[in-house]
């Protein structure tokens, strides 16, 4: 309440501080109470609040909380209050802007970073001024602040190597920003010498650069010009403010992806996911009675959404309900439900929406009765192909001396990133950190580790929809190797054969694509051999170990540059559970 | 007097412009290639073509082999898919050099069902001789305490924007040492040369770096040079370039006879350097479902 009385005094107040204005004013003088009228609720209400919101009950105290130097001198001006307001929250959101660049604004050599904050002062004396009508005087002591930036950039460069002072300081120099704020904007002659001081700083800050630019192009410049070098300075600060915006941007993107699922990365960053989304994902589970009485039939109900392109995808699904106990002695009780569909066939390049509906009889539905299990099962194939450009070692040196662009001398694969399919399970495949992989002639044979993990990343990136998805197992291994490769060794089988589970194959006996028996080794790595793993899917993920090997004169060919490509194909079976937790009434009579 | 004027016309108008008398010994390239008209996305199963255009920009006949390769994965290039060519470079009265048009075919390989888009990089490399010619006008001066009535002034001459080769002389500096003979001065001239093109420099003749066979160490950027001091050969030390630090990219020739002692003159040091090039151009094709 108090808060409108402070608006109703307003206009006395602003008589009493600038006449001239009023005498200037005098014409839309009928008009002018009615702006205030319209206008003055609308601040009081942000005002208002704001104090309720710290839990202050009018802007004295909200001023006091700033300073109290700041409620001594603002006894008479509303409007300062309202400034003092405006720069408060100014300031706290510089505080937060501060928090996220640390030390990099708190730098002289930042000098883009810190200017562009600089600009934003100006922008909001700008709005103050045109958009909210207020005073001209006030806008440019508004956009004046701004030029306090070089002093902070200053003080933190006095630790250059400290990035933790740096943000310190800038925590420290924000929490004081209201008071230094208020001062500058109520000394204009300090705002004009830190406008002076601005200048100078960026003529001398950017004048060695302009001089190097120039020189490189083969013209000396001994005094460029203010001309030469603002434009210099403005085309470098707009290329960071770009950098800054594009960064916000894909930082939004990436954030917006992630939340909806799509396209998270894997944790180790070796492949990346070729974006279709495959496989099987359970939704919806759930009782169709909230609270079901004891001997009530229940009735469970859910959606599998099924894709495949290239193989055809069996589903099948089972229904169980558990009993609770608290006494560990007490065996859980297993109820089995019955289903309506308990399989669904896939044929390639379908994609369908499925029902499950699954009914656990009422004799069943007990006091005990705890939670009813789907879970959902299905065999899947995911691919990854790694791509490495060989060169041979003393080419490699050269052409690493020449410090040109590799992609000049044909080298186009240099991130080592394998890319998988769409599925539930990630497969990332590596060789060596260093691409391109150099040969050297003097070995008569090159060798590579070839590792391979594969990681259940179903439920990470909410492919499997509704419940915890795990790797039952791994059923097959195909890996396929560019001819001259061949694999040497299977985890701790050296030199792999038939009788190990480990068979190489021709290209009529590998069923998921073309492939030709020229230009491809292809390797069938049975359950068998895999089983050796077969404790360690529950964990999450698990890591193959193989080695690649081939003779060093026939890796190149002919060429100077030549591309191998090794992909796996993992069959593995996967399955989706999805727990609904039912708190079964108890019946009246047994309470009584 | 109007028949002479005539005549001025007539010679003038035979002359056909500036082109003709063009200096060839300008510029920065050698052989330069490039896809005509580049495929960049094909279907799987596809049959392509690939057309290249070999042209020799630079002002030095050459002789050299050529490779093309990609990832038999997912492009089965046809046979040949190496040849040798043979190009002359431009001159004064050839501005333009010769070219060849090279053709090849290939089959591009099936996706796997789901498999979106497969990409490749298709290589063309080559292997070539060249040759630098550079003439460069130095000043002479054994009396550099007088400093009147001079021809010239000695000073660093610099030959920059390349010869009409890849690997361009730069600077020339001369400094005159005492000879053994009293009166006599013997010229040691610095040449800085550097490799100004995206390739790499080898030896003369070297073609392995294209056939993916071993290139010895000593093989790269080994430069043969020669130079002449007013038509009297001089002696150079042999010279490899280092790409890595080009400061050291210095060939240091000497007159050991030396030159007698006399007012200052200008002359002129003609350097030949001989060597190969390699260098490759890449055509990234997408195949797309």
């Amino acid at each position: 309440m108090k808060v409108s009385t402070e608006a109703e005094e307003k206009p006395k107040a602003d008589k009493k501080e600038s006449p001239k204005e009023d005498k200037k004013e005098d014409k839309p003088k009928e008009d002018k109470p009615k702006a205030d009228k319209k206008e003055k609720p609308k601040e009081d209400k942000l005002i208002g609040s704001l104090a309720s919101a710290i839990g202050k009950s009018n802007i004295g105290s909200l001023a006091s909380a700033i300073g109290k130097s700041n409620a001594a001198t603002t006894k008479n001006t509303n409007d300062k209050e309202t400034n003092t307001t405006a720069f408060w929250l100014i300031a706290l959101f510089f505080l937060f802007l501060d928090v996220f660049m640390g030390r990099y604004s708190t730098s002289f050599s930042n000098f883009g970073l810190w200017f562009a904050f600089s600009l934003v002062y100006v922008f909001l004396g700008v709005v103050w001024v045109i958009s909210m009508k207020k005073p001209v005087k006030e806008g440019v002591q508004l956009s004046a602040i701004g030029f306090f930036w070089p002093l902070l950039a200053l003080i933190g460069d006095f630790f250059p190597n400290s990035r933790y002072f740096g943000m310190m300081l800038g925590f420290v120099m924000y929490f004081c920003h209201p008071y230094v704020l208020r001062f500058v904007a109520e000394h204009p002659r300090i705002s004009l010498f830190y406008f002076l001081f601005l200048i100078v700083c960026i003529y001398s800050f950017y004048l060695e650069d302009v001089q190097e630019l120039a020189g490189a192009r083969g013209i000396r410049l001994n005094t460029p010009s203010f001309k030469v070098v603002f434009s210099y300075y403005i085309e470098k600060s707009g290329e960071l403010i770009s950098f800054i915006g594009t960064q916000l941007a894909s930082s939004y993107t990436n954030s917006i992806r992630l939340a909806t699922g799509e396209g998270m990365e894997r944790v180790e960053g070796e492949e990346e996911e070729v974006k279709v989304d495959l496989g099987v994902a359970v939704r919806d589970v759930k009782s169709e009675l909230k609270r079901p009485k004891e001997g009530e039939d229940l009735l469970i109900t859910g959606l599998i959404d099924a894709k495949t392109i290239d193989l055809p995808l069996a589903i099948t699904v089972a229904c169980t309900a558990f009993s609770k106990t608290d006494d560990s002695t007490v065996a859980v009780r297993e109820i089995p439900g019955t289903l309506a569909d308990d399989t669904f066939s896939l044929e390639p390049e379908d994609e369908v929406q499925e029902s499950i509906e699954c009914i656990v009889p009422g004799e069943d539905v007990d006091a005990d009765f705890d939670r009813v299990e789907i879970k959902t099962g299905f065999a899947f194939t995911t691919t990854t192909t790694l791509k490495n450009d060989f060169i041979g070692k003393q080419l490699a040196r050269q052409v690493k001396k020449e410090k040109k662009p590799l992609s000049e001398y044909g080298i186009v694969h240099t991130d080592g990133k394998a890319s998988f399919t769409s599925g539930p399970v990630g497969i990332g495949i590596k060789t060596v950190t260093a691409q391109p992989i150099s040969v050297d002639p003097e070995k008569n044979i090159l060798g590579l580790p070839l590792q391979m993990t594969i990681e259940n990343i179903g439920a990470q990136r909410r492919l499997i929809g509704q419940g915890k998805g795990s790797v039952d197992s791994v059923s097959r291994l195909y890996v396929l190797l560019s001819k001259p490769f061949t694999l040497s060794r299977f985890s701790a089988i050296q030199n792999p054969s038939a009788a190990e589970g480990i068979a190489q194959v021709t290209c009529a006996g590998f069923p998921h694509q073309a492939c030709e028996d020229d230009i491809t080794n292809v390797y069938d790595i049975s359950k068998a051999a895999l089983d050796t793993y077969a404790g360690e899917y529950e964990q999450g993920f698990v890591t193959m170990n193989m080695r690649v090997e081939a003779p060093t004169d026939t890796i190149l060919g002919t060429n100077a540059v030549a591309t191998h490509t090794f992909s796996v194909f993992a069959e593995y079976d996967y399955s989706i559970t999805t727990k609904v937790k039912v708190d079964v009434e108890k019946k009246k009579e047994e309470k009584v | 007097m109007k028949r002479l004027a005539v005549l001025l016309l007539f010679l003038s108008a035979c002359g056909g412009g500036g082109e003709v008398t063009e200096d060839a010994h300008v510029g920065t390239d050698g052989i330069l290639a490039q896809y005509i008209r580049p495929t960049e996305f094909v279907l799987p199963g596809e049959r392509v073509g690939f057309l290249i255009e070999v042209f020799n920009d630079g002002a030095s006949i050459s002789d050299g082999a050529y490779t093309i390769a990609t990832d038999p994965q997912v492009l089965q290039l046809q046979d040949p898919t190496s040849g040798r060519f043979k190009l002359k470079g431009r001159s004064t009265f050839t501005p333009v050099g010769e070219k060849k048009v090279l053709q090849f075919k290939g089959r591009v390989s099936e996706l796997a069902k789901r498999q979106q888009t497969a990409e490749a990089a298709v290589r063309f490399n080559m292997c070539y001789d060249y040759q630098t010619d550079a003439t460069v006008p130095v000043c002479v001066d054994t009396r550099p305490e007088l400093d009147r009535d001079k021809v010239c002034v000695p000073s660093t001459v610099s030959a920059g924007g390349g010869q009409g080769a890849p690997v361009g002389i730069e600077l020339v500096e001369m400094k005159l040492l005492p000879g053994e003979a009293e009166g006599v001065f013997v010229p040691r001239f610095t040449i800085t040369v550097n490799n100004l093109n995206q390739g790499v420099v080898v030896a003369k003749g070297v073609r392995s770096p294209c056939q993916g066979k071993p290139t010895p160490k000593e093989d790269f950027g080994r430069i043969g040079v020669q130079a002449t001091f007013s038509n009297v050969p001089l002696q150079c030390k042999p010279f490899r370039i280092n790409p890595s630090d080009k400061s050291f990219n210095k060939v240091v020739c000497t007159l050991p006879e030396g030159i007698p002692d006399q007012p200052a003159y200008l002359a002129h040091l003609t350097v030949s350097l001989e060597y190969a090039y390699f260098d490759t151009i890449v055509q990234t094709i997408t195949v797309q479902k």
